[in-house]
């Protein structure tokens, strides 16, 4: 699949301090996750993105086009970090305004801005001044905004700071149906649980660089060099070690409490293939097989180790 | 040009819901209430209202409700939701330039029309001048709402203190440290366009330079304004935010 978004080398400094380091990447349709602790870079290179900053070095490119563009703008939509609107207006006037900028007539943009509203959650409350907004609110405008004109590429930062656990859910299944309906979403945040709710393609940034892109099992691959961990559940936990240990894919063995043994292997496919016959075989009953690995926390957290490393 | 006016239409519905517009508004009539005052007392009505309307008041209510507002929309970032719009990024400083005058335009032209009222009721104006010191408001408001929209978005941490600091420089420091000075001055081309005897109403300030004529006021107005709306088209056009 072509590329919608690409970056060439961008660099992008404050000052003496870097924010973007020589950073080239494509994102393709669909939703992508931008993952990075704190300060890794993030809000810059959305900010590229839209814009917003200039990089110092490279070139941001949207449906090949070189950011910013006016094209690009109709097709673009963003919801920023910052939690402020026109604190004045109320929730439906602000999204119809900007629908008005985004070259809507004055009823259409108002129309749509009902609609948009409606299909955030926020249809009781579009009337009221932003000024009374929650946190969630605010949230949800700025996707309504972002989304009012209907736009290919969507950036969100951070859409889920502030959000409750019902708000999150229902964020996710905005965001979800956003991908499903074929648009470029990419979607900011440090939190990975988050991320691994909507999407398994991911970007790592990390001080600036890009560490990781692509699925994240393909990720997970760069890091072979890290031992991949499967708990096993089992009432028998030694009579399935017994077992495992001869396996030469196995390269350590550790029993966690009782009933759970944790297994590491370079070879995770191997393993996990391997694992359910042979507790047949040995008639041992598996409960749960589960891998506390196969999520974005230890992704991010190896590929980060390994960049600390290899600074040092 | 519909970009721009959307933004006007805007800025003149947040000022109307700002209670701190409600405020400042005030300020536009206090000079009418001293003219009426003064000529129900039997003294000019406008030899002192009409410089503290034009001098003091208009920038006092201009400044925090323009440049004050927009530098604010900057510093926290909301004009962001306007410049990943398809339009030009100017398209903002001209949409706010339109909503203020209309705001603030609307604000001193009855300032104006109560200090001209209160001075006609004296029985020493014309009906000239009863028009002609509105109008100059209006045009007052134009120029300085030009100038704060581009020192807002010049200065847009401190955007209050620079605007009041070139005012003070212009309008203050530099015409009384040297007479020919005030051929810089905005609120000295108000005057002139209100038809007022500047030399009467300004007597140790206006003293040493020459009335400018209308067409030269005129220009003035037009220079005050577009050089801080230049240097704000520029900046904004390149800046990051």
């Amino acid at each position: 699949m072509s590329a919608v978004l690409e970056f060439v080398g961008v660099s992008k400094w404050y000052g003496p301090v870097l924010g973007l380091r020589d950073v080239t990447l494509q994102v393709a349709q669909g939703i992508t996750g931008l993952l990075g602790p704190n300060g890794a870079g993030k809000s810059t290179l959305l900010k590229c993105m839209t814009g917003e900053i200039t990089p110092s070095r490279g070139e941001v490119r949207m449906f090949g086009r070189r950011v910013p563009d006016p094209e690009v703008f109709r097709r673009l939509g963003y919801a920023p970090e910052i939690e402020v609107f026109f604190e004045e207006l109320t929730g439906r006037e602000f999204v119809a305004h900007l629908a008005e900028l985004s070259g809507f007539g004055r009823a259409d943009a108002d129309a749509r801005a009902a609609k948009v509203m409606q299909r955030v959650g926020l249809e009781t409350a579009m009337n009221r001044r932003v000024s009374t907004y929650s946190k969630g609110m605010r949230q949800r405008t700025k996707l309504a905004q972002a989304i009012l004109h209907e736009p290919d590429v969507v950036l969100l930062d951070e859409p889920m700071t502030g959000l409750d656990p019902v708000g999150r859910a229902q964020m996710v299944a905005l965001i979800q149906s956003l991908g499903a309906e074929g648009r470029t979403v990419v979607v900011s945040s440090h939190i990975l649980d988050e991320v691994e709710l909507m999407t398994r393609e991911i970007v790592v940034l990390y001080q600036g660089q890009l560490l990781a892109q692509g699925d994240l099992h393909a990720i997970r691959g760069l890091i072979d060099r890290h031992p991949h961990h499967i708990a096993l559940r089992t009432p028998k936990p030694r009579e399935l070690a017994a077992a495992l240990a001869r396996e030469p894919f196995v390269a350590a063995l550790r029993f966690e409490g009782d009933d759970q043994l944790m297994v590491e292997t370079r070879e995770p496919d191997r393993c996990y293939s391997a694992v359910p016959r042979l507790a047949k075989e040995h008639g041992v009953p598996l409960l749960a097989l589960t891998s506390p690995d196969d999520n974005l926390a230890a992704v991010f957290r190896y590929l980060t180790l390994g960049a600390r490393g290899g600074a040092a | 040009m519909s970009a721009a006016l959307s933004i006007a239409r805007v800025s003149v519905l947040r000022a109307l819901r700002r209670p701190s517009s409600w405020w400042l508004s005030a300020l536009a009539f206090l000079p009418a209430a001293l003219g009426a005052w003064l000529g129900a007392s039997g003294y000019d009505a406008l030899s002192v209202p009409a410089p503290l309307l034009v001098y003091v008041a208009a920038p006092l209510l201009v400044v925090p409700w323009v440049a004050g507002v927009l530098g604010e929309a900057f510093e926290r970032r909301t004009v962001i939701y306007w410049f990943v719009r398809p339009m030009a990024r100017p398209t903002a400083l001209l949409g706010e330039w339109i909503g203020a005058t209309v705001t603030v335009g609307t604000v001193l032209l009855l300032g104006g029309a109560m200090l001209a009222v209160a001075n006609a009721l004296t029985g020493n104006a014309t009906m000239a001048s009863l028009a002609r010191l509105p109008l100059a408001m209006l045009a007052e408001a134009f120029a300085l709402a030009g100038f704060s929209v581009g020192v807002g978005a010049l200065a847009p941490k401190h955007p209050v203190s620079v605007a009041v600091g070139v005012l003070a420089v212009t309008e203050v420091a530099l015409p009384t440290l040297w007479g020919p000075m005030q051929s810089i001055s905005l609120s000295r081309q108000v005057l002139v366009l209100a038809g007022l005897d500047s030399s009467a109403v300004l007597p140790s300030l206006v003293g040493a330079a020459p009335t400018p004529s209308l067409p030269i006021a005129a220009l003035v107005l037009a220079v005050f304004v577009a050089i801080p709306m230049g240097l704000a088209v520029r900046t904004v056009i390149d800046r990051d935010l």
